[in-house]
């Protein structure tokens, strides 16, 4: 049975902000997060099929197109769009783990670790560009961010163990 | 690897990624703790990029374009055959409208026109039948038997033509009706000018006869007065 178009625009309304963070999760680029989940909700749409659970669907199948899309990058490829090289675990929970990260990032880091944090992952801005925004030399700024990365990664290893 | 060298293969891999050697590369995948870093760098990648706000009516109307339903060919089918259908009933519809009209206007058009033939013959028949009437009865009051035989056989001459003008009740032009109202003028003008000249002859007749003159006098004066 089909969805009218008003039941389906409910259904994008409801499922879209969570498969998008998803999406934007794992491959990093708003552009193909967006493409990859409106690609599900087209399949969905042409299917003609009613799911009883379409918000579980919508998601298992965003993260498994996301997968695809990684794995079918080159690792060089992969190092540049700063991509994960392992695929996420099944019970991978994106919003559960941003938060997380969120969280270690204001905990963990001192505030110019913090500052140069935002402008490289959150505004993508080069080392040289962070360097003259934060009034610091380019290898101060490298000096902050392995700082920052290798607390982090020291805090989820022992949270996991 | 020293410590220093990590942390310039660091600044590499987080800064400008193409740069990085497949050697380099490989130096990344087979040292954990670059690895590490590497791997805890794309989840601060993925948690600072997924945190923008989303505006779902912009997300609906681009999204929407894409979920147009492609009509199914038995619909497209159902749609020509619809098509053809009306296409034929309209043009039924037209073909019986235009008949419908030429077959009600045809009648009235030969009525109209039989209808002037039959007054037009009515009325030549007054004229035809009036000049006989006249000759008689000047013959009855005045006029000699000589005369009276002249002007019947002028009339006849008439008459002769007024038959040929005759018409059968037949559908006409209007180029043949004007012809025939052409026609009757004419025949009315000689009909006015024949009863001007029989009652000038029978006023004549009446004036020699009473003062005694013979025929050939009258013939003469009549001769005179029809070259005036």
């Amino acid at each position: 049975m089909r969805y009218s178009t008003t039941e389906f625009e409910a259904l994008y309304t409801r499922c879209f902000p969570p498969s998008m963070r998803l999406a934007m999760s794992l491959l990093h680029e708003e552009d193909d997060a967006r493409d990859v989940v409106q690609e599900v909700f087209v399949k969905l749409w042409e299917s003609d099929i009613r799911i009883e659970n379409p918000q579980a669907f919508i998601i298992r199948s965003v993260r498994n197109a996301c997968i695809n899309r990684i794995n079918s990058l080159y690792i060089r490829e992969k190092i540049r769009m700063r991509l994960t090289l392992e695929p996420p675990p099944d019970d991978y929970n994106p919003e559960q783990r941003d938060e997380e990260v969120i969280s270690a990032i204001k905990l963990l880091l001192t505030p110019r670790e913090q500052q140069t944090v935002e402008k490289i992952y959150t505004h993508r801005m080069s080392y040289k560009d962070t360097a003259e925004c934060l009034g610091v030399s380019v290898a101060a700024v490298n000096k902050n961010i392995v700082s920052a990365l290798k607390k982090l990664r020291g805090h989820f290893k022992t949270c996991k163990s | 690897m020293t410590d220093e060298q990590k942390d310039i293969l660091i600044a590499k891999m987080l800064d400008t990624p193409a740069s990085l050697s497949d050697e380099e590369l490989g130096m990344i995948m087979h040292d954990d703790e670059l690895r590490d870093i590497y791997e805890m760098s794309a989840v601060v990648s993925g948690a600072c990029t997924s945190r923008k706000e989303i505006n779902m009516a912009d997300e609906w109307e681009r999204f929407r374009p894409r979920i147009r339903r492609k009509p199914s060919p038995m619909l497209w089918i159902m749609k020509v055959a619809a098509i053809f259908l009306a296409i034929i009933v309209i043009s039924g519809i037209i073909s019986m409208a235009l008949d419908k009209i030429l077959i009600d206007n045809q009648p009235k058009l030969a009525e109209i026109s039989q209808q002037e033939v039959i007054e037009y013959n009515t009325s030549e028949q007054n004229i035809t039948d009036s000049p006989s009437q006249d000759i008689d009865k000047i013959q009855d009051l005045i006029l000699p038997q000589k005369n009276v035989i002249k002007l019947k056989k002028h009339l006849a001459q008439a008459n002769v033509t007024e038959v040929e003008m005759t018409y059968e009740p037949k559908e006409i032009d209007i180029d043949e009706y004007l012809r025939i109202q052409q026609a009757r003028i004419d025949n009315d003008l000689a009909m006015i000018t024949a009863e001007n000249m029989t009652d000038e002859i029978a006023a004549i007749h009446r004036v020699y006869d009473i003062i005694g003159e013979d025929d050939e006098t009258i013939v003469n004066t009549i001769r005179t007065l029809t070259m005036q």
